[in-house]
């Protein structure tokens, strides 16, 4: 698995994509790629920011491998590479797996300690070393 | 009042995640089960693989120092550690970071933050990394739909 990741990324591009991703903007515009490509016109209208600006951002994400934009005749319309999304994606949702899992774990306790009767039980539990509790 | 209990993970800048989750129970008692060494060993890191807890200390005011320890059977260790910079309770610790054995992989900055609504507790957790390759190696090293061992574990650990 790691040895997979490696291969397809190396730490300088995930740098990129971090980076990248690190602005509001940004993260706004893949969200609206994400829906279908735009070229630059399209994409600048909702943000009250110039073309030029919106250019700016979009090669970050180019360079990070985030879009890639082609030419259709006049246009050069963006779109995203999900692939590389995708990636990133799975690191942080691996990550937040780990959390989640562990999370639980502290709401139970907090759900103990909150109730009076079950209280008591897990301190029960706690001196019997893992006696059956839910 | 919602019930989407769930943690979320985000890059944060360059060199630093956010983990947020919202448990139902007021601040004071979320913020004790994060620094009172006999509520942290009721949870943290309790379902991963055959670790178990070996020691739990805690120096709970500015300048003190933690160490938690974890054993397997055949009796090998490992452990985080580090000190409060900013204890102020019931919302917010500043403490640093570190792995056992890991020193090249440098120390951790956990700030831990409490606010409570509607009776229930969001925590927002932020873990700032020496660098940007010390975040991205420790993220890259999740190993997923796998058996949580050491590696994983300590991703956990570096979480809480």
């Amino acid at each position: 698995m790691l040895a997979r990741a490696e291969q397809t990324t190396s730490p300088g591009d995930l740098d990129a994509m971090f980076a990248a991703l690190a602005d509001p903007t940004r993260r706004a515009i893949l969200v609206r790629l994400t829906e279908g490509e735009a070229s630059v016109m399209e994409l600048a209208e909702p943000f009250t920011m110039s073309q030029p600006a919106i250019s700016k951002h979009l090669k970050v994400l180019e360079r990070a491998g985030l879009i890639s934009r082609h030419r259709e005749g006049q246009r050069r319309p963006c779109r995203v590479r999900p692939e590389r999304l995708d990636q990133l994606t799975q690191w942080l949702e691996s990550y937040r797996k780990l959390c989640e899992a562990n999370f639980q774990q502290l709401d139970t306790l907090l759900a103990a300690l909150q109730s009076p009767s079950d209280r008591i039980v897990s301190e029960q539990a706690d001196a019997n070393t893992h006696a059956g509790s839910d | 009042m919602s019930d989407t209990r769930t943690t979320e993970v985000t890059a944060l800048g360059e060199q630093s995640i956010r983990i947020t989750r919202r448990f139902n129970a007021p601040q004071q008692l979320v913020f004790d089960a994060f620094t009172k060494p006999e509520l942290i060993q009721r949870w943290m890191g309790s379902n991963f693989g055959d670790w178990s807890w070996a020691s739990c200390d805690v120096d709970l005011r500015e300048g003190g120092a933690y160490r938690y320890v974890w054993q397997q059977p055949d009796g090998t260790q490992m452990a985080i550690s580090g000190t409060y910079r900013e204890v102020t309770p019931p919302t917010r610790t500043v403490s640093t970071q570190v792995y056992d054995g890991m020193t090249d992989f440098g120390e951790m900055l956990v700030t831990i933050m409490l606010t409570e609504r509607d009776g229930e507790t969001l925590l927002e957790e932020i873990v700032q990394y020496p660098s940007r390759e010390a975040r991205d190696t420790d993220l890259q090293q999740v190993p997923e739909g796998r058996e949580p061992g050491f590696a994983t574990l300590d991703q956990v650990l570096a979480s809480v």
